[in-house]
């Protein structure tokens, strides 16, 4: 049995993020733990809430359509210019996925839906987190959730 | 009576103070920190420093640079400590 769709989604957005211009190869996903200065400027990938309705009657095998936001983090520590760079991260995640908008076939389309931004001048430099929230919608059968349908 | 305290007994660089250079040319003392701080997912520290308020005076010292033990800072925010002999201030790495 492979992996639940919102694992494979997850790897395949990792993957797609992955040597962008700017965060390069400091792609995380899941991480619970802080950033270091060398993991900077970096993006951290995670699944958040997931929405589940029923696309079709039926038993075992009736579909599920799936609503999933998926974030991506992009994460900046400098002394100048921190907003702006998060901004241009936000540019090159959001053009990344739009040309991977299937993420290959696992989903219907993945669309942004919000960005929220957080700065902080406690550290030693400030530091600015852009939260990008990602719709992805993909569908499975309910006694197959990792088949993508 | 009156108690008049001698500030430069609380920066005494035999115990926790140490020589900064503030504003390019002028040597201060400070009690300096830079605890552990995580903010936003991302690992830090907060470096902060304690010194008389004289020494930073209020409405010139924010921007000013502040060297200490070699790395340069640039001081962010100045916070008057208790009765305001002594100030806190946030710093910045450059």
């Amino acid at each position: 049995m492979a992996d639940h769709v919102r694992k494979q989604i997850r790897a395949a957005a990792v993957t797609a993020l992955t040597g962008l211009a700017t965060t390069g190869a400091r792609v995380f996903a899941s991480r619970v733990y802080p950033l270091q200065d060398a993991d900077l400027p970096g993006l951290l990938v995670s699944n958040s809430e997931e929405a589940i309705e029923s696309a079709s009657l039926g038993g075992a095998n009736r579909y599920l359509q799936r609503t999933l936001t998926l974030e991506v983090k992009a994460c900046v520590k400098q002394v100048s210019g921190y907003e702006d760079l998060v901004d241009q991260i936000a540019k090159e995640v959001e053009t990344a996925l739009a040309n991977n908008n299937t993420l290959g076939a696992l989903c219907k389309y993945i669309v942004p839906r919000g960005i929220e931004t957080e700065l902080a001048g406690e550290a030693e430099k400030p530091v600015a987190v852009a939260t990008l929230r990602f719709e992805v919608l993909y569908y499975t059968a309910l006694n197959a959730p990792d088949v993508s349908s | 009576m009156s108690l008049t305290e001698d500030l430069d007994d609380f920066l005494d660089t035999d115990d926790f103070a140490v020589d900064a250079t503030y504003d390019g040319a002028t040597v201060v003392k400070v009690i300096f920190d830079h605890a552990y701080l995580e903010q936003v997912d991302i690992a830090g520290t907060n470096p902060v420093a304690t010194g008389k308020a004289s020494d930073f005076p209020a409405g010139t010292c924010i921007g000013k640079a502040l060297v200490i033990n070699a790395v340069n800072y640039v001081i962010r925010r100045r916070e008057p400590v208790d009765d305001g002999l002594f100030v806190q201030l946030q710093l910045e790495q450059q």
